[in-house]
């Protein structure tokens, strides 16, 4: 998984300093948020999609896990109880809210799959649409384990402890998933297809237009 | 394997499909699932469509993400922790940063230092310590030592055993002699070791 991390050498592993927070030490929660908040805002962007909304749950997620410090008995690795607490924390938020797929927002500044490439806007924002829509008819467990799969990369395992469920059952999620979303984007991919076979005898963007 | 007339996969296939892009296949069977993307249109197909899925999952996280600024997070964080709860003081970072042996090691030093510190400045004389015995070089300093009541000053725990740094003054030259005594470690309780029943709940 790619992680950015400003842990060096030098610096206290995790378990160290959730020790010394557990004694009070605020400033080793502080080298705990700064070592741990990237990770968090990806996986709350992943589970939102919703910048204001991610940078909220980032502040509330740490907020959250100090208080609850004492409940962290290690184990597990501390960064893998954050994805879990911030998971929890997005999926409760959704529910709350009740319009998972209203907060969903089109990236309206995405150039496209680089096989593409940013001329194909009109298809770039109807594939968009369909995969919202395809990923708000999935259920919840589904879309979390693609997430944290596609946008976090996560392994099998990682998601599973996240989710407190069995690797098969990640896996299974994952594939029906994927299926689902597969499913919602083929009429858009076979057309380009098409397209593409168009294009190259001169009547591409042409004919479309 | 597939039917080439609508261009689909099984559900088996599928989701052999799903583990080969997640790298969770076998080496030989991952090489056969190559093989069917390059030449298969099918599963050339299918292999597309997940690949840009994946990519349009990823897309808004990567540029948000990247474009993220944690300026106020700690402020905004650490106006909402408990008032109560403290920086650590210099003592509390001099124990973190002194481990236990470290601390015996600086004892030591310490204690040899004073000795040198109290130890007569010419050769010995018959008054001198017997082995073992520290900075009492004159009947009047013993009685001084011997007086002066020991100081603890810290405990350390580490690994169950114990230890105690005292400090002792020496009169009258203002010198202090630190001992490092070592505590029995204390008798372990029964079912201590018994994890808790709960695991590390998410909250």
């Amino acid at each position: 998984m790619e992680v950015k991390s400003a842990m060096t050498s030098m610096d206290p592993p995790d378990a160290e300093l959730v020790e010394k927070v557990k004694q009070g030490d605020r400033h080793a929660f502080r080298r705990l948020v700064e070592r741990h908040r990237d990770r968090i805002h990806r996986v709350a962007l992943g589970m939102l999609r919703n910048p204001d909304d991610a940078m909220d749950v980032v502040q509330e997620v740490f907020i959250r896990v100090h208080g609850r410090i004492q409940e962290f008995k290690g184990e597990s690795a501390f960064g893998t109880w954050l994805v879990r607490v911030t998971v929890n924390y997005c999926i409760d938020r959704q529910r709350r809210q009740k319009t998972w797929d209203a907060r969903f927002v089109i990236d309206n500044e995405w150039e496209g799959v680089s096989e593409y490439g940013p001329e194909h806007k009109l298809m770039n924002a109807q594939m968009g649409e369909a995969l919202r829509r395809a990923l708000s008819e999935l259920g919840e467990e589904h879309r979390t384990a693609i997430m944290l799969r596609e946008v976090n990369g996560l392994t099998y395992e990682e998601i599973a402890e996240v989710m407190g469920c069995p690797k098969g059952t990640v896996m299974s999620r994952l594939h029906h998933a994927r299926k689902k979303l597969q499913l919602a984007l083929r009429p858009f991919l076979e057309e380009a297809g098409e397209r593409d076979l168009a294009g190259r005898a001169g009547e591409g963007v042409r004919r479309r237009e | 394997m597939n039917s080439e007339n609508n261009q689909t996969l099984s559900d088996a296939e599928q989701e052999r499909l799903s583990l080969f892009l997640d790298g969770a296949l076998p080496p030989n069977e991952a090489a056969d699932v190559e093989r069917l993307v390059a030449e298969d249109p099918a599963w050339k197909s299918a292999h597309r469509a997940l690949k840009i899925t994946g990519e349009m999952l990823r897309a808004p996280v990567e540029r948000h993400a990247a474009a993220a600024r944690f300026d106020g997070l700690w402020g905004g964080i650490e106006q909402r922790l408990p008032a109560s709860e403290r920086e650590p003081s210099l003592l509390d970072r001099l124990k973190a940063f002194l481990r236990p042996p470290v601390m015996i090691g600086l004892a030591a030093a310490a204690a040899a230092a004073a000795y040198v510190a109290t130890r007569p400045s010419t050769a010995p004389t018959p008054e001198a310590p017997a082995p073992g015995r520290l900075a009492t070089h004159s009947p009047e300093s013993a009685t001084a030592v011997a007086e002066s009541e020991p100081v603890i000053i810290e405990g350390i725990e580490s690994a169950g055993q114990k230890t105690v740094l005292v400090s002792q003054p020496v009169e009258p030259n203002g010198a202090t002699v630190i001992w490092t005594l070592d505590a029995p470690a204390p008798e372990s309780q029964p079912g201590s070791n018994i994890p808790a029943a709960s695991d590390d709940d998410p909250i």
